[in-house]
C-alpha cells in the first residue's frame, strides 16, 4: 500500500519534468531521513495529506533548478515570486495527480510555499521516519519528501 | 377546531358588531323613511292651514263678486278645490286615507292617534262641516240658472256662509295650526328616537370593535410573545448546539437559519440561500458530487422509505480540508439528512453536520492500538524466550545493518548497473541480519529479511534497474527498523531480573534451544530429517558482541549444512545412510582466547560441479578454466560472486549469501575459514578466531 502512495508521487514528479524541452529526469533510490533539513534545499512546495493516511509530501529544489525549469517552459521572469509560484505549481500537480488516483480516502491540501528550511507538518509530531526520493534533472538535485502515518 | 378554540371569542364578537353595525344601518334606513314622512305629514297638517285661509278668502271673494254682479267662476272653482283638499285632508288625518302630497301625486296619511291631535281633528270638523256643506250647497246653486228667485237664495247661502267662515275660520285656523304643532311634535319625537338610537346603536358598535381590537391585539401579542420566545429559543439552540444545522429546500437552496457551529465546522459563514450542491462540490469527487444530488431526490421523493434511506447517506465520514488561521486543519464530517413535511408534503431537508474528526481519530487510534499489542503481544513472546544478554547486541548489530543499508540507498546512482550493485551490496547485509535473528529464534524478524532478500531477487532479474525500483525496499527498510525500535522499547520495558539475571545455563540452553529449533525448522521445510549435536557454545566467556558474531556464523553455517549437505531421507537411504542426517556444531577453546568452531555433516559434501557450471553460466570463468577450478579457487569464487549450488532460491539458502556472510563474520572476528569436503559424504567446516 504504502509502495503505491510513493509511487503515485514519484510518478508525478517525473511526469511533470517530462513536459520540459528536458526529460531526461532521474530519480535515485528512496532512503529514509529523520529530518527534513536533510533533503531541505533553497524552496520547498508541501502539502498536507489526511484520509486513510496522515502525512505530507514535500517538494524541494534549488532556485537554479526552478529557474532553468521556468525558462524550458519559455517564461522569460524568474523572479523570486515566480520561482515561490512554479514550486507551488509542482506541488499542486503532484496533489492533483495523487487526488485524481487516489480518490476520496486520500485528502490532499492545497501546497505552501517555504523558502529556506521548510515547516514541518503537525501530522509528524510523532518523528516517524520521512521517506526521502532523491531527483536529479539537468545538472541540478532536488528532492521529494514523503511521510505517511 | 384548535384554531377555531383559539379565536372564539373573537369570532363573538366579530359577530356582535356585524349584527350590530347590519342593525344601526337598518334602524337608520327605516328612521330616515318615517322622517320622510312625518315630514310630510308636518306640511300637509301647515297645508290645512293654508287652506283655511285660503277657502275663507276664495269665499269672500265669490261673495263680494256675486254681490257686485262679477265674474266669480275662477274664485269659486278655487273655493270648490281648497275645501275638497281640505276636507280630504281633514279625514285623512281623522280616519288614515290618501290625500294629496305636498310634493307631486297622493300620499297616505296614517290616522292621528294622539289624544291632542284626535281633540284638534275632531273640533276643527265640528267648524269645518257646517261651512264645508254651506260651500257645498253654495255650489250647486250657483251652477243653476240664474232667477231672481235663485239669486235671493245664493246671496242668502253667500252671506250665511261668508259670516259663518268670518265668525269660525280663524279657529279653525288654530285648530290646524294646532294639528301642524302635534304633527311636528311627533315628527319631533320621532327624530329623537332616531338620534337615539343611532347613537347608541354607533356606541354598542365602537364598544364592540374595540373589544374586537382589544381580543386581536391580545391574541396577536400571544401568539408573538410565544412566536418571540420559540425564535429566542430556537436562536439558543442553533447558539449553543455544537453540530451544523441548516435547512435544503426543494430547489437545493440552504436555509437563512443557521447553527453558529455551522461555521465552525467549515471555517466560513455559510450565505442563505446558497446551493448546497455547489457549496460541497469542492469538497467531494465528481463521482460523489453525483451521489450527493441523487440522494437528495430520493430525498425529496415521498414514496421513498427514509428509513431506507440511511444507508444510502454519501456523506457519511467525509474527509475535508479547511484553512483555519493559514493552516490546513483536516477534519472528518458527518452529515444526516431528515425530512421536514408539512401536511404530509415533503418540504425541505433538515440537515445536520457533525465534526467527527476525534472519534474518528481514536476509532484509528484504537485500531492501531490494537495491531500494535498484538504485534507487541507476539514480540514480548519470542522476547522472553530469546537470549537476554544477546538481544541488546543484536539490536545494536542490526540498526548498524539497516543505517548501512539506507547509507547505500542513498548513495548517488543513476545507471542499472550501479543500482544492481546497491541491491547486492544490501542482499549481504541484509542475509547476515537474517541469520542473526533467526538464531535468535526471532522469526518475525527473518521472515521480514527474507521478504527483502525475495524483492531484491525480483530487482536482480530485472533487465534494467532504476531508482524507484527500491521502493519496496525502502519500506521494508523502515519496517525493519520500526521493529527493531519496537523490541528494544518492549525489551527496556520488560527488563525484568528474569532476563536480566539471565544464568549462563539459561544462556546456553536459550542459545541451544533456538538452534536446534532452527534446525527443525529448517528441515521440516525441506522435507529433510536431523539430528542436530551441540557442544561447547554454553558457558561462553566471550563479549556478547563475539558472541553474538559467533552464534550467527553458527546459525549460517547449520541453514548451510542442511540446505546443501544433508540429503533428503530417500536419497540417504539410496546411499546407504540413515535416513536422518547428522550435523554437529562445535565450540573449542584452543589456547587462551582462541577459539575454534566447527560445523560437521553427513551429507552430501561440497557440489563442486555444480558451482563449476554455475561459475561459467555467470561468466566469472571460461570453459578452460571451468575444469581446472581447484576446490579453494572454488570457494573463494563462491563466497566472493554469491554462487550457489542451488537451482532457486527458498527461505533457507540459495542465493549464495550464506558463504559469503560466514566468510564476513571471519573476517570480523579475525579469524580463518576452511573446508573439507568429501563428495556423499560430508563437509566440515573450520573456523578459526
Amino acid at each position: 500500500m504504502m509502495e503505491n502512495q510513493l509511487k503515485i508521487f514519484i510518478d508525478g514528479i517525473v511526469n511533470y519534468f517530462h513536459h520540459t524541452n528536458d526529460s531526461s529526469v532521474f530519480v535515485g533510490s528512496p532512503y529514509l531521513i529523520n529530518d527534513l533539513d536533510e533533503i531541505s534545499s533553497d524552496y520547498t512546495g508541501s502539502i498536507a495529506i489526511s484520509g486513510s493516511y496522515e502525512g505530507a509530501c514535500h517538494f524541494t529544489a534549488p532556485s537554479a533548478l526552478v529557474r532553468h525549469l521556468i525558462l524550458s517552459f519559455g517564461e522569460t521572469d524568474t523572479s523570486e515570486s515566480m520561482i515561490s509560484d512554479t514550486v507551488g505549481e509542482v506541488a499542486n500537480t503532484l496533489s492533483g495527480n495523487a487526488r485524481q488516483k487516489l480518490g476520496k480516502g486520500f485528502n490532499i491540501s492545497t501546497p505552501t510555499i517555504s523558502k529556506g528550511r521548510p515547516c514541518d507538518t503537525p501530522t509528524r509530531a510523532d518523528h516517524s521516519r520521512i521517506y526521502a526520493i532523491p531527483i536529479s534533472w539537468k545538472s541540478y538535485k532536488a528532492a521529494l519528501g514523503i511521510h505517511l502515518n | 377546531m384548535n384554531f377555531l378554540g383559539r379565536y372564539t371569542s373573537i369570532i363573538i364578537t366579530t359577530i356582535i358588531f356585524l349584527a350590530l353595525v347590519i342593525g344601526v344601518l337598518g334602524t337608520n334606513f327605516y328612521l330616515s323613511f318615517q322622517t320622510e314622512a312625518n315630514a310630510e305629514v308636518v306640511n300637509i297638517a301647515g297645508r290645512q292651514r293654508m287652506l283655511s285661509q285660503r277657502i275663507a278668502k276664495s269665499l269672500s271673494n265669490v261673495n263680494s263678486r256675486y254681490q257686485n254682479s262679477r265674474k266669480y267662476t275662477q274664485q269659486l272653482t278655487e273655493l270648490e278645490n281648497a275645501a275638497h283638499l281640505f276636507n280630504t285632508t281633514l279625514l285623512a288625518f281623522k280616519n288614515g286615507g290618501v290625500t294629496q302630497s305636498t310634493k307631486s301625486g297622493l300620499t297616505r296619511l296614517p290616522p292621528v292617534s294622539e289624544s291632542a291631535g284626535i281633540a284638534a281633528i275632531e273640533d276643527a270638523l265640528v267648524l269645518w262641516q257646517p261651512l264645508n256643506a254651506s260651500i257645498g250647497e253654495i255650489s250647486l246653486s250657483l251652477q243653476e240658472t240664474n232667477t231672481a228667485q235663485n239669486d235671493e237664495l245664493n246671496s242668502q247661502l253667500l252671506s250665511t256662509a261668508h259670516a259663518y267662515a268670518d265668525q269660525n275660520i280663524n279657529a279653525l285656523l288654530g285648530l290646524m295650526n294646532d294639528l301642524t304643532n302635534h304633527s311636528e311634535s311627533i315628527a319631533n319625537d320621532a327624530a329623537d328616537r332616531s338620534r337615539l338610537i343611532q347613537t347608541v346603536g354607533i356606541l354598542a358598535s365602537l364598544i364592540c370593535f374595540t373589544v374586537i381590537m382589544y381580543l386581536i391585539l391580545g391574541q396577536l401579542r400571544v401568539a408573538d410573545l410565544a412566536r418571540q420566545r420559540a425564535r429566542q429559543e430556537t436562536d439558543q439552540i442553533f447558539e449553543t448546539v455544537s453540530q451544523g444545522l441548516f435547512l435544503i429546500d426543494r430547489e437545493g437552496a440552504m436555509g437563512r437559519q443557521q447553527s453558529k457551529a455551522l461555521e465552525s465546522i467549515f471555517g466560513v459563514k455559510l450565505d442563505a440561500g446558497r446551493n448546497f450542491k455547489n457549496f460541497i462540490a469542492p469538497l467531494l469527487s465528481v463521482d460523489d458530487l453525483t451521489k450527493v444530488e441523487r440522494y437528495l431526490k430520493l430525498l425529496f421523493d415521498p414514496h421513498k422509505k427514509q428509513r431506507l434511506l440511511v444507508d444510502l447517506n454519501p456523506l457519511n465520514k467525509l474527509p475535508i480540508q479547511i484553512e483555519e488561521r493559514g493552516l490546513i486543519k483536516n477534519k472528518y464530517l458527518n452529515f444526516t439528512f431528515n425530512r421536514v413535511s408539512r401536511d404530509g408534503k415533503i418540504i425541505g431537508i433538515l440537515t445536520s453536520v457533525a465534526d467527527i474528526t476525534n472519534e474518528v481519530k481514536l476509532e484509528r487510534e484504537l485500531a492501531a492500538e490494537t495491531v500494535r499489542n498484538e504485534q507487541q503481544f507476539e514480540m514480548i513472546k519470542v522476547l522472553l524466550s530469546a537470549d537476554g544478554e544477546l538481544l541488546p547486541d543484536f539490536l545494536k548489530s542490526s540498526s548498524h545493518t539497516y543505517e548501512k543499508i539506507n547509507n547505500i540507498l542513498k548513495d548517488p546512482a543513476r545507471t542499472s548497473l550501479a543500482f544492481k550493485k546497491k541491491a547486492v551490496s544490501i542482499l549481504a547485509l541484509v542475509h547476515k541480519t537474517k541469520g542473526e535473528s533467526a538464531a535468535m529464534g526471532l522469526n518475525f524478524i527473518s521472515s521480514l529479511c527474507h521478504e527483502f532478500e525475495d524483492e531484491i531477487e525480483h530487482l536482480q532479474n530485472k533487465p534494467s534497474v532504476s531508482g524507484d525500483d527500491f521502493i519496496s525496499l525502502t519500506v521494508m527498510l523502515e519496517r525493519l527498523m520500526s521493529t527493531n525500535e519496537q523490541i528494544d522499547s518492549l525489551f527496556n520495558a520488560l527488563n525484568t531480573p528474569t532476563i536480566d539475571k539471565a544464568t549462563p545455563n539459561s544462556e546456553s540452553s536459550d542459545t541451544h534451544s533456538s538452534l536446534t529449533e532452527l534446525a527443525q525448522s529448517i528441515a521440516a521445510r525441506q522435507g529433510k530429517k536431523v539430528y542436530l549435536s551441540l557442544a561447547g557454545l554454553e558457558n561462553l566467556n566471550l563479549p556478547s558482541s563475539t558472541r553474538l558474531n559467533v552464534i550467527s556464523m553458527a546459525s549460517q553455517l547449520l541453514r548451510n549444512a542442511l540446505s546443501h549437505g544433508i540429503e533428503k531421507p530417500a536419497t540417504r537411504v539410496m546411499r546407504g545412510k540413515n535416513e536422518e542426517g547428522k550435523i554437529t556444531l562445535a565450540l573449542f577453546e584452543e589456547n587462551n582466547h582462541d577459539y575454534k568452531l566447527v560445523c560437521e555433516d553427513d551429507g552430501n559434501g561440497f557440489d563442486f560441479d555444480t558451482l563449476r557450471k554455475k561459475a561459467f553460466a555467470n561468466g566469472l570463468v571460461s570453459e578452460k578454466d571451468r575444469t581446472q577450478l581447484k576446490p579453494n579457487e572454488l570457494l573463494s569464487l563462491t563466497i566472493n560472486n554469491s554462487l550457489s549450488s542451488k537451482p532457486s532460491a527458498d527461505q533457507d539458502a540459495g542465493r549464495g549469501m550464506g558463504l559469503k556472510v560466514i566468510n564476513d563474520l571471519t573476517k570480523d572476528l579475525g579469524g580463518k575459514l576452511a573446508l573439507q569436503t568429501k563428495s556423499q559424504e560430508g563437509s566440515r567446516f573450520t573456523v578459526r578466531f
